[in-house]
């Protein structure tokens, strides 16, 4: 989940609080609930915010964070949360076993709509009243408000399942990462910017020896063959306006990317160049991890990457690539422009979802006090830095010494998440709950202008935002994994191109043509203006 | 005779060299681990042989144990190899020994029995619930309880058991030894070897356990070394979207490697010591007379 | 009941292994039931709805279905061929072996790669076999072969996984021979070599048959295990156009569980691996018995 990107989110929260804290102080002057204290006092010390009797306070099963390794009792934050809330948290660690065991969280996060709809379909998830979060939580439905279909890919029969979180800057998007040095030495000057210019490029880079070592051992590049949802060569089919797997809505109609008519298009053209030596011949054995080995090896001179990991100097992957070759030269850029745009697989504004167990639409004191803690979540700037960064000055600070904003670092002792995951950070975060204007604090902005400049979002995303259809469990993984087939045989010539009809007769008699309807459907219930 | 002589002579040649031959092969892969293990940041990334580390350095190695959870998690591990080796051999022994008795009543029953729990499971929530239950949840004997109930060892130890010489056993019987002293005096010393096996096999098993970690046990401090490092190496399933934006770097190389080290240390240097209990026919010479 | 007393101590050690048994394998065994419902959660398995068959008939009625039990089991078949008789020739070789020191030192050298884990193992394997930087391919060309992309092509799936398997757990396999070849009375040895026989008469006529409960038992229980292939080798090998021979029983049902409360029919799929097993198990041990007239199998 986002937590993992902390300085990238915990930047982009910052700079959201600023605003959130004009929207908060606003909403709360109207706001007669006596127990939201948050949002002005970003300074003060967390005083109750009880000012009736002290209530008992309330028991909470808290299900921490997914990516948290274990739990830990009784932490700091904890603690702090604790005090603040009058509650008694309880934290545990949803796994599948507890779960199955019949063992549901108060409050937990899931990471996909496909995960929110077969937790419902169990029964163990509370319904939510759409009414009651815009009213409990104003400053996150404002923000909300202009990706409003997120609500759609949670909302079952009618009921809102899952409270959706949204992220518009996201420093996961893919775009090209390319060796300059190579560039130069086959005397490409401008990095490439459209297809042909990509094209030519990545030939060159396999006749003309850009090592320079009088080897014919180079390739253009290779595809990520082995990626489970799709096909990889993401922004190659994203030239031609399409990926693979992925819902496309093209004239008021929902098709599938694995079986448009430019997808065939974008084949023809990784067969040609395959043909020719510009693809490794091995792409079909590279996985998530293996495929940057090449470009660390020089055996291939452009890769799709993560635009954190490679647009700045300190970014992983151009490191990690300077450690085992000192003298390369990388250069990011944005995805090729080709007959059907640029793009890439983008993962859309979709992030976590939060939900509720099933025992508390029984419960309404718990009910609204979780809603209390989730809006100080999105909204109070000293709830969220609490919980997803830690305590200024021990955990955490600003990365430049004395600044106010922007991005932040990890004090010594507390780099690892494991660390900090012992004192309770994390565990309890959020993570995309907060708001606009927190993150435009938090954020580091050099990230956010290369995200600006680079990414090609949000051509190429889902149009059913990445929901469930009823019959995905029956068909999706088999037919992803039949389209993953046709498609490197089809790429490598050990198939002809025309067996692409055959692929599209099959694909739609094995559950495509189902899924395909089951789209439709939902597009137009759910998703059509 | 001549050709049977020319037999003999190049026999051990041929043995010799085939089998070291045969083991630089199979060998490989535990030296690249170790090389790379000790290798610097780029020199872990070049792709080739790695038969020794260019770019000496400690650093994984240093990075690996400075985690938090790690020291704890060895101590928990070596706990499980312990109790969990002893525990399970304990069982094994007084499953199989009763069963290798040629008059102990309903044998086949029994052996049935015990193959039964070899080959059906009755899965995650059962096996969760009865966990809870038996407030073996988040603690350490979660870990060698469950575990020492091995049918699969009980059968092969109970062949072993059977196939010590009946003569043996009877001297013993008519010098009057009744069923616990034979199992002293005669059956155990002579089944050091499947013995160890078995230990070892526990051994091992516990090293390379995480699965029970990820069921039943959340609370960090009691995590095995195994589950510790499977998080630091995001070895752990998760849905494709958090896997596809997972923005945090994966770990070195020369990491990877070195967790494969640390984790196997205990039996790798245990191993040597135990191969004296291989060595052919030491234990039938002692228990003569 | 006579018996009975004369073996109380056997009896009571007998119990007391029995109770971790009863407690930790029949004390869940319940749960094989929720293959024959639709397993819901809030319901726990008892409350659950009945559905009889209905998973059973879904994973038979699966169009993949009949590829992967070929593939499972020809997979398994190969194994048994080639990997399970690997380290048992291996210890008989090393057994032959007159050094001491030189046994210890391949002993020790070749169980090693157990350890490394097939994640790291498979990427070793991958590199290898590349037709442009791998090893095999350079040896092929002293033999003036092509370099051929073996991880690419389907017919070479099952003997990469076959000859992958044996390289790393040959070593390790081999310790419970050795175990029982330590068994070995080398009175028996000596008075044969003095009969005269041979390296080869000695191995065929005294040690193979002296482990052959050993090998029996090993074999019989590994046939429970017959519909599972070693998943995590195969997960990591595996990629798409290598699915027609190299998707297994055990990959599939990974497949399915990586969505959520998918319990019910991946305990259906586990429960036919487990009576295809039993079948097996029952049905080598009555052979094995017939054929050593008693003396080998099971009881």
């Amino acid at each position: 989940m986002l937590m993992k990107h902390k300085k990238a989110t915990a930047a982009i929260l910052a700079a959201t609080v600023a605003a959130g804290l004009l929207a908060g102080c606003s909403a709360n002057s109207n706001n007669t609930n006596t127990k939201a204290s948050e949002s002005p006092n970003v300074n003060a010390s967390a005083t109750p915010s009880e000012t009736e009797k002290p209530a008992e306070p309330i028991e909470i099963t808290w299900g921490i964070h997914f990516q948290a390794a274990g739990v830990v009792e009784n932490t700091k934050v904890e603690k702090w949360l604790e005090e603040k809330y009058n509650v008694k948290i309880k934290p545990v660690k949803v796994t599948d076993a507890s779960i199955a065991s019949g063992e549901v969280p108060d409050i937990f996060m899931l990471g996909d709509p496909a995960n929110v709809s077969a937790y419902q379909n169990q029964g163990v998830l509370s319904s939510i009243d759409p009414a009651m979060l815009k009213e409990k939580m104003p400053e996150y439905s404002a923000d909300i408000e202009k990706n409003a279909k997120l609500f759609q890919t949670v909302t079952f029969d009618e009921q809102l399942w899952a409270i959706p979180m949204f992220i518009d800057l996201k420093p996961y998007d893919l775009a090209m990462l390319w060796r300059k040095d190579w560039l130069d030495k086959v005397g490409i000057t401008k990095t490439p910017e459209t297809l042909e210019e990509f094209e030519k490029a990545v030939y060159a880079f396999a006749q003309d020896d850009p090592d320079g070592n009088n080897k014919k051992d180079t390739y253009g590049l290779t595809g990520t063959a082995t990626s489970t949802w799709s096909s990889g060569f993401y922004s190659l089919f994203g030239a031609f306006g399409v990926e693979p797997t992925m819902w496309h809505e093209k004239n008021g109609e929902i098709i599938n990317g694995s079986v448009a008519p430019e997808t065939k298009e974008a084949l023809a053209k990784l067969r040609q160049w395959f043909a020719d030596g510009v693809i490794d011949p091995e792409f079909i054995t590279d996985t998530q991890d293996s495929y940057r080995k090449k470009l660390y090896n020089g055996r291939i001179g452009v890769i799709e990457e993560q635009i954190a990991k490679g647009a700045l100097p300190e970014s992983g992957t151009v490191t990690e690539m300077k450690s085992l070759n000192p003298d390369s030269e990388l250069v990011f850029a944005k995805n090729p422009v080709g007959p059907g745009g640029h793009g890439s697989w983008d993962w859309g504004v979709k992030s976590n979802f939060i939900v509720f167990g099933n025992k508390v639409q029984e419960q309404p004191e718990k009910l609204e006090k979780l809603f209390e803690i989730l809006r100080a979540q999105s909204s109070d700037e000293e709830t969220i830095n609490m919980t997803t960064l830690g305590e200024k000055g021990v955990h955490w600070d600003f990365a430049t010494a004395g600044a106010t904003s922007g991005a932040t670092k990890f004090l010594t002792g507390f780099e690892k998440q494991e660390a900090r995951d012992q004192d309770g950070v994390r565990l309890f975060s959020m993570g995309n709950i907060t708001t606009q204007a927190y993150r435009e604090k938090y954020s580091n902005p050099a990230l956010n202008e290369a995200i600006k400049t680079y990414s090609s979002a949000p051509n190429l995303t889902d149009a059913l935002l990445f929901s469930a259809l009823p019959s995905d469990g029956k068909y999706k993984a088999d037919l992803t994994s039949l389209m993953q087939k046709y498609f490197a045989q089809i790429i490598s010539g050990e198939i002809p191109l025309e067996d692409f009809d055959k692929f599209v007769a099959e694909w739609k008699a094995r559950g495509g043509d189902e899924l395909t309807k089951e789209a439709n459907e939902m597009y137009k219930a759910q998703f059509q203006k | 005779m001549i050709s049977s002589k020319w037999q003999d002579r190049i026999g051990p040649i041929l043995i010799y060299a085939s089998l070291s031959a045969l083991a630089l092969v199979v060998v490989y892969p535990f030296i690249h681990v170790i090389a790379v293990s000790f290798s610097g940041r780029g020199e872990a990334l070049r792709s080739g042989f790695h038969f020794y580390p260019r770019d000496f350095e400690w650093r994984a190695y240093k990075e690996l144990l400075d985690y938090p959870f790690i020291w704890s998690g060895y101590g928990n591990t070596l706990f499980r190899m312990a109790v969990g080796t002893l525990l399970t051999l304990l069982v094994t022994i007084c499953a199989a020994y009763p069963l290798s008795r040629p008059d102990f009543p309903m044998k086949r029953v029994l052996v049935l029995l015990l193959l039964f729990t070899m080959i059906f499971d009755g899965g995650i929530v059962p096996n969760y619930l009865l966990m809870k239950e038996l407030h073996l949840l988040n603690s350490l004997w979660v870990y060698v309880l469950p575990s020492a109930a091995s049918a699969f060892q009980v059968l092969v130890m109970l062949s072993f058991f059977r196939s010590i010489p009946d003569a043996l056993i009877e001297a013993a019987k008519i010098d009057g030894a009744r069923d616990m002293r034979i199992l002293f005096r005669i059956v155990l010393p002579l089944s050091a070897p499947v013995m160890v096996t078995i230990g070892l096999w526990s051994l091992v098993h516990h090293i390379n356990a995480f699965m029970d970690n990820l069921l039943y046990v959340t609370d960090q401090t009691k995590f095995v070394l195994q589950q510790v490092v499977r998080q630091i190496l995001i070895e752990n399933k998760l849905d494709p979207f958090t896997t596809a934006t997972n923005l945090t770097p994966p770990a070195p190389e020369s990491l990877k490697m070195a967790s494969v080290i640390v984790c196997s240390l205990p039996v790798l240097v245990l191993y040597p010591f135990l191969l004296k209990y291989f060595e052919k026919g030491t234990m039938i010479g002692s228990v003569k007379g | 009941m006579k018996t009975i007393r004369k073996h109380g101590e056997l009896f009571a050690l007998f119990l007391f292994a029995f109770a971790f048994f009863f407690v930790f394998k029949y004390g869940p065994l319940y749960g094989v039931l929720i293959a024959f419902k639709d397993f819901r959660v809030v319901e726990g398995i008892w409350g659950s709805p009945w559905v009889g068959f209905h998973h059973f008939a879904e994973l038979f009625q699966n169009s993949d279905f009949y590829r992967l039990l070929k593939n499972t089991l020809l997979l398994n078949l190969y194994l048994l061929l080639f990997a399970f008789p690997a380290p048992i020739v291996l210890a008989l070789m090393l057994n032959e072996v007159r050094s001491r020191y030189f046994q210890r030192f391949i002993q020790t050298t070749m169980y090693l790669p157990h350890f490394v884990s097939w994640v790291i193992m498979s990427g070793l394997v991958i590199y290898f076999l590349s037709p442009t930087s791998g090893v095999v391919a350079e040896i092929a060309g002293w033999f003036g072969q092509e370099p051929v992309f073996y991880m690419g092509k389907k017919e070479y799936f099952r003997p990469i996984v076959v000859v992958s398997a044996i390289l790393k757990d040959l070593g390790w396999g081999s310790i419970i021979y050795f175990a029982a070849l330590a068994g070995i009375n080398p009175e028996l040895q000596e008075s044969a070599v003095i009969d005269g026989a041979n390296r080869w008469q000695r191995i065929w006529k005294i040690n193979i048959p002296s482990i052959m409960p050993t090998i029996a038992i090993m074999f019989i229980l590994s046939l429970g295990g017959f519909l599972s292939a070693n998943f995590e080798q195969i997960i990591n090998l595996l990629n798409p156009v290598v699915v027609d021979t190299g998707d297994v029983i055990d990959t599939y049902v990974y497949r399915v569980g990586l969505q959520q409360f998918q319990y019910s029919y991946t305990a259906a799929i586990g429960l036919f691996k487990s009576l295809v097993g039993l079948l097996l198990i029952l049905g080598a041990n009555l052979t094995i018995r017939k054929l050593s007239k008693g003396e080998n199998g099971l009881w």
